[in-house]
């Protein structure tokens, strides 16, 4: 799998052919938070899958099955790479468990807790709140707005990420943001 | 203006939460490197990839002749027809008129020849000399 990215902004171009170069991993290394919290969003916040999702992308990027050519920024290209990586991942998984685990045990998986010490219950709740709205948009609009408000990346990177057009992420963008208050909104009535 | 700050708020909650469920980078980065050994490079892949293609599809068209054959070979034997005449197909019709006139002359009801009727069927001659029912049966649907 090749991904190449057509926005010209790399510093990293140097990278290209040491991909076992310090200053990669360093890169590597602080990109690892919000790729994973990318993985979760490309594999419906299964924390397992998306371990597995991020290892194998690492692996690929470091076997040289997925190249950076240096014409995009790196974040922008890792960022694909795991999105590739978890639309083939995640339709594996789904078509197994479609016949060996019950919806209810996916769900209990997903939401299962490792460690919430230093987050407060507020936040919890809204993340809560947050990750059941988010599950009722559709894929492309809930991964334009992560990449948006979570990464808090312009439109075009997103675009760019997804591979599709500009016009076309800022349509999702709308839409899904729209959705997105809707859906609160009436979640917050029904529990007031 | 307000909603999106309210939308960011939500996200920002969301990243901490995220970030306790994040595995550490090293470890996932020692996983990689564990499966990246145990995984051949792109290029190397590539170099062994037509050796194996060549042996799997040997592999296939040795299976499919070996089937082609076995399956000619467990047709049932043809009766050998060649030697049938003619003269033994013209025999053979004549045996078959004669048994028609027998048939129709049997009694409905009974199913028995019938006492009213007493005639001789006129039997071919030579019908000893006859080559086998089953060829020559084969042949007559055979000639028009």
């Amino acid at each position: 799998m090749r991904c190449l990215f057509v926005t010209h902004t790399s510093k990293f171009i140097d990278m290209v052919g040491s991909m076992e170069s310090d200053e990669f991993r360093k890169e590597l290394a602080k990109l690892h938070k919000s790729a994973f919290g990318w993985a979760m969003v490309c594999c419906g916040r299964e924390r397992d899958l998306a371990a597995e999702v991020l290892q194998e992308a690492y692996c690929r990027i470091l076997t040289g099955d997925a190249s950076f050519a240096g014409k995009s920024e790196f974040s922008t290209w890792v960022f694909g790479v795991i999105r590739h990586v978890a639309h083939e991942e995640f339709r594996h998984q789904q078509r197994r468990r479609r016949f060996f685990q019950p919806n209810a045990q996916i769900a209990a998986q997903a939401c299962a807790v490792v460690d919430f010490d230093h987050v407060t219950i507020e936040q919890h709740e809204l993340a809560e709140q947050l990750c059941s709205a988010l599950e009722k948009l559709s894929n492309r609009q809930r991964e334009v707005l992560h990449l948006t408000f979570h990464e808090n990346m312009t439109i075009e990177q997103a675009a760019n990420i997804l591979d599709i057009t500009v016009g076309s992420a800022r349509q999702h963008y709308q839409r899904g943001k729209a959705s997105l208050r809707r859906l609160l909104v009436i979640r917050r009535e029904l529990e007031q | 203006m307000n909603e999106d700050n309210d939308l960011k708020r939500m996200f920002e909650a969301q990243r901490k939460v995220d970030e306790r469920l994040t595995p550490s980078f090293d470890d996932i980065e020692a996983k990689s490197r564990a499966a990246r050994d145990f995984t051949p490079a792109a290029s190397d892949r590539k170099s062994v990839s037509w050796p194996v293609t060549v042996a799997l599809s040997a592999i296939a068209l040795s299976l499919v002749v070996g089937l082609a054959s076995w399956i000619n070979t467990s047709r049932p034997d043809e009766p050998d027809v060649s030697s049938a005449s003619h003269a033994d197909l013209q025999k053979l019709n004549q045996v078959c008129d004669s048994l028609l006139v027998r048939i129709n002359e049997l009694d409905p009801e009974t199913m028995e020849e019938s006492s009213t009727v007493e005639q001789e069927t006129d039997w071919p001659t030579g019908t000893d000399s006859l080559i086998p029912f089953e060829t020559l049966r084969f042949n007559a649907r055979k000639s028009p």
